[in-house]
């Protein structure tokens, strides 16, 4: 009930941007999501928003907060099919309908470095390695990233909403099982570089399930109990 | 047929492999605890690996009681990050106290990521060296980790105190929240000479039945 309430207010919020989808079809999803555990498999999420709104004409607008700015990061490693795909202009052109003024992309070790701009309404902006990105997090409405851990538990953990996008070539990467994991459990949206567009223009931020902190004090106790300070 | 001298060291080789395997099984498996009401401060040997890892450890930590103290961190020598984590951390930490509760040590990193298997067993040997006169000299009540290279060799060598007799040392290891199906290297080894191993994954719990699993701890 409480969920239900939160979707009518983000949707209602998001009213002035764009027409949000008709209230029965959140409603159902919402059911639907529920009702099967099998729902909840690997692939249902991300990719199905995409088959299931076949208008291209104009793109969803997120609910909740405003995307005026995407920070792009590939953590320390490099994915310059992401830098070339996010920068490319069919990319940036649908970010710019989602109301995106400026992107900040975090290239890492990639040889792919596109010139960073200012327009009179779009800014990229670009850079290898900062000692945190946690600003960059902090100040965007969207985050794209690899599958990196690091990269999606900071960008989970402020709070935003994140689009993972899979190496294709790094399939077997151990760094894969937690943005699966999380994407089966409704926490981000997950694609590749091929199919980012088709995300991008059907973004439904609310179909994303909130992703709370963990709870270390649970350990703090357990540990307590084992040296007897409790 | 004779008695040949060589099979003489032979069986002293043996007979002392025995005995230390002995020795290793009932330090593993003494999980002594302390009597409940306890005050008396729990010396630390933190293990920091770089990235998410230190991350994650330091989480683990700041949940901890002003009575885990000495806190004493090991970080990779080529991890520049941890240290400034570190003092940031401890520094809000140590808001009423003056004396800092804590040390930082640096030892050799034991494997670099995806360093082949050869010479990952050369540079673990390498950091065995450095461990042990560390934890010797530190001599930790318990010794945390979370899956970093460096965290094997002194887990080792904090059961070598125990071998010796001359402390049990409490080992406990967190596997990473990164880690939903498999366990990492160091997670696979230290399962089995751990005395408190924590999965933050219920798919491990079920892989790994003697973990503890307390939800997402981190």
């Amino acid at each position: 009930m409480q969920r239900l309430l939160l979707l009518l207010l983000l949707s209602s919020s998001s009213l002035q941007v764009a027409p949000p989808p008709p209230a029965a079809t959140r409603g159902e999803r919402l059911v639907g999501r529920s009702g099967s555990a099998a729902a909840r498999s690997l692939g249902e999420r991300g990719w199905s928003a995409a088959s299931r709104t076949p208008s291209r004409a104009g793109a969803r607008v997120p609910a909740g907060e405003a995307m005026d700015s995407v920070f792009v990061t590939v953590g320390t490693t490099s994915f310059d099919q992401l830098i070339e795909c996010v920068s490319s202009d069919a990319v940036t052109r649908i970010l710019q309908t989602l109301g995106c003024r400026k992107l900040t992309l975090q290239v890492g070790r990639g040889s792919v470095e596109p010139k960073a701009f200012t327009g009179p309404s779009f800014t990229l902006d670009v850079f290898r390695f900062k000692e945190s990105i946690a600003e960059d997090i902090q100040s965007a409405g969207l985050v794209i990233s690899h599958a990196g851990a690091g990269s999606c538990l900071e960008a989970l953990g402020a709070g935003k909403p994140l689009i993972v996008v899979i190496n294709e070539n790094l399939m077997d990467n151990h760094q894969l099982e937690l943005a699966k994991r999380l994407h089966r459990d409704g926490h981000l949206l997950y694609c590749t570089c091929s199919t980012l567009p088709e995300t991008l223009r059907s973004l439904d931020f609310a179909s994303l399930e909130p992703f709370p902190p963990g709870h270390p004090e649970k350990f703090a106790n357990f540990v307590d109990r084992i040296v007897g300070f409790q | 047929m004779g008695w040949r001298p060589g099979a003489g060291v032979g069986v002293l080789a043996l007979a002392a492999a025995a005995c230390l395997a002995l020795r290793l099984f009932v330090t593993v498996r003494n999980h002594k605890r302390r009597v409940a009401g306890e005050r008396r401060p729990v010396r630390l040997l933190l293990v920091l690996g770089s990235g998410g890892h230190t991350t994650e450890m330091l989480r683990l930590v700041n949940s901890l009681s002003p009575l885990y103290a000495p806190r004493h961190y090991v970080i990779a020598n080529t991890d520049k990050m941890s240290e400034e984590k570190v003092r940031i951390i401890e520094a809000a930490k140590n808001e009423k106290d003056t004396e800092p509760q804590y040390t930082i040590h640096r030892i050799p990193r034991s494997r670099e990521v995806r360093q082949s298997w050869i010479s990952s067993v050369v540079t673990t040997v390498y950091s065995i060296l450095y461990s042990i006169p560390l934890v010797f000299q530190l001599k930790p009540d318990m010794v945390m980790c979370n899956g970093p290279g460096t965290c094997v060799p002194l887990c080792l060598s904090a059961l070598l105190l125990g071998i010796f007799g001359i402390k049990k040392v409490l080992i406990i290891y967190v596997e990473s929240i990164c880690r939903v199906e498999t366990l990492s290297l160091s997670g696979k080894i230290l399962y089995y000479l751990s005395d408190y191993f924590f999965v933050q994954w219920s798919t491990l719990k079920e892989k790994y039945p003697k973990s503890i699993y307390l939800g997402r701890i981190v």
